[in-house]
C-alpha cells in the first residue's frame, strides 16, 4: 500500500518528506530518522496531488466532498444524513453545510424519516443528477490521472485498500458503513 | 477475489465515460478518505504540531541553513501553507529564521533548542502513528506493502 501512495505521490514531481543527506546520516536522532519512514508522509502528499488534479480538470463548481455525497445518493438513495456522512467521508457538520447548499441550488430532496421522526431522508434530484453528471468525465479523468503510472491491477488494489486504511471497508472488502 | 483485500482482477474502469464510479471503487476517493484518517490520528497523537510543522523542523534538523524556499521544497508545502508554517515554528520559538547576510532576500531557518526537543519527542509518536495508521492493513495479509520511504531516504547517501 505504501509503496502505491509513494508511486503516486512522486508523480507529482516534488519531494514529499525531509530526506537524510549524507553528512547528517550519523547524527540525526535515530527516532527522527525512523520518523521519516511515516507513510503518511506518502499519503499526505498523495491527496495533495489529487487537489491539484481535481483543481485542475474538476474546478471550484464542485468539491470533492460534494461530489461523493451525491455519488454515495446516486448509487444508494435515500439516506438518513448520519450514514450518507460516512460512506461519503465527509464529517457530519461538513455534510449538513454541503446538504444546505445542494438543496439551495435544487440539486437534494428532503423527506421525514418512517424510522426516525426527527430525521430526514435524502434523494437527489433530477438537476443533481445533471450537475453530477456534468462533472463525472472530468472527475473520472481525475481518478485515471491520478493513478496512471500504476497497473491496472495496482490501481484496483489503490483504491480497495486506501478504503481498508481508511476504515470504509474491512480488510475482506466488507463495507463498514 | 471473494474475501480478499488482494484484488488480482483489473476493475473496468470507466475512463473518460461518464458513468459514476461508486465511491469505493474511485481511487481518489479512497485516498480522500485515508489522508483523512491519518490526519486525525496524527491530531489525536501528536496535538498541534502538524505534520508539515513536523516535517519542516525534521528539514532543519537534517539542514541547517536551508531557507524557507529549501524547506518548501523538502516538505511538499505550497507557497501559503510555508508562510502558516514558518509563523507558527517562530511564534512557538521552535525555529528561528534570519536574512542570509550574503543575500537579503533569502531567508534562513535554523533550529532553536526548543524545537529540536519536540521534534525529537514527536519522532516516536509519528511511527505510532504509522502503526495505528495500517493496522487496519494486517487483516489483509501483505496488503501493507514494503517501505520506499526508507528506500527513497536512503537514495541520497548510498
Amino acid at each position: 500500500m505504501v509503496t502505491l501512495w509513494a508511486n503516486v505521490a512522486d508523480a507529482g514531481g516534488h519531494e514529499w518528506a525531509p530526506a537524510v543527506v549524507e553528512d547528517q546520516a550519523s547524527e540525526l536522532n535515530p527516532s527522527v530518522r525512523a520518523s521519516l519512514d511515516h507513510s503518511g508522509f506518502a499519503l499526505r502528499r498523495a491527496r495533495q496531488v489529487h487537489a491539484r488534479l481535481w483543481e485542475r480538470l474538476v474546478g471550484a463548481d464542485v468539491t470533492p466532498g460534494q461530489y461523493a455525497l451525491m455519488d454515495v445518493l446516486h448509487h444508494d438513495e435515500p439516506l438518513d444524513l448520519g450514514t450518507l456522512a460516512r460512506r461519503a467521508s465527509v464529517e457530519e457538520t461538513t455534510a449538513v453545510r454541503v446538504l444546505r447548499r445542494l438543496t439551495e441550488r435544487g440539486a437534494l430532496h428532503r423527506t421525514p424519516d418512517p424510522l426516525d421522526r426527527r430525521g430526514l431522508l435524502i434523494r437527489l434530484t433530477d438537476s443533481a443528477r445533471a450537475l453530477m453528471f456534468a462533472h463525472t468525465p472530468a472527475v473520472n479523468e481525475v481518478q485515471d490521472t491520478l493513478v496512471s503510472t500504476l497497473t491496472p491491477v495496482q490501481r484496483t488494489r489503490f483504491a480497495r485498500l486506501s478504503a481498508v486504511v481508511a476504515g470504509l471497508v474491512t480488510a475482506d472488502g466488507t463495507p463498514l458503513t | 477475489m471473494a474475501g480478499s483485500a488482494e484484488v488480482s482482477e483489473p476493475v473496468d474502469r470507466a475512463s473518460t465515460s461518464a458513468v459514476p464510479l461508486p465511491v469505493l471503487e474511485a481511487p481518489g476517493f479512497g485516498l480522500r478518505a485515508a489522508e483523512q484518517r491519518r490526519a486525525a490520528l496524527w491530531r489525536q497523537a501528536v496535538g498541534d504540531i502538524t505534520t508539515p510543522h513536523y516535517a519542516a523542523l525534521v528539514a532543519v534538523m537534517i539542514e541547517p541553513g536551508l531557507d524557507h524556499i529549501g524547506v518548501a521544497d523538502r516538505i511538499a508545502a505550497d507557497k501559503g501553507t510555508m508562510t502558516e508554517v514558518t509563523r507558527s515554528l517562530l511564534a512557538r520559538d521552535l525555529v528561528a529564521v534570519d536574512s542570509d547576510p550574503r543575500d537579503g532576500r533569502r531567508r534562513v531557518l535554523s533550529l532553536r533548542a526548543a524545537g529540536c526537543g519536540r521534534g525529537e519527542r514527536i519522532a516516536p509518536l509519528v511511527t505510532v502513528v504509522d502503526e495505528l495508521l495500517l493496522a487496519p492493513l494486517d487483516a489483509a495479509g501483505s496488503a501493507r506493502g514494503g517501505h520506499p520511504v526508507g528506500q527513497r531516504c536512503r537514495r541520497g547517501w548510498t
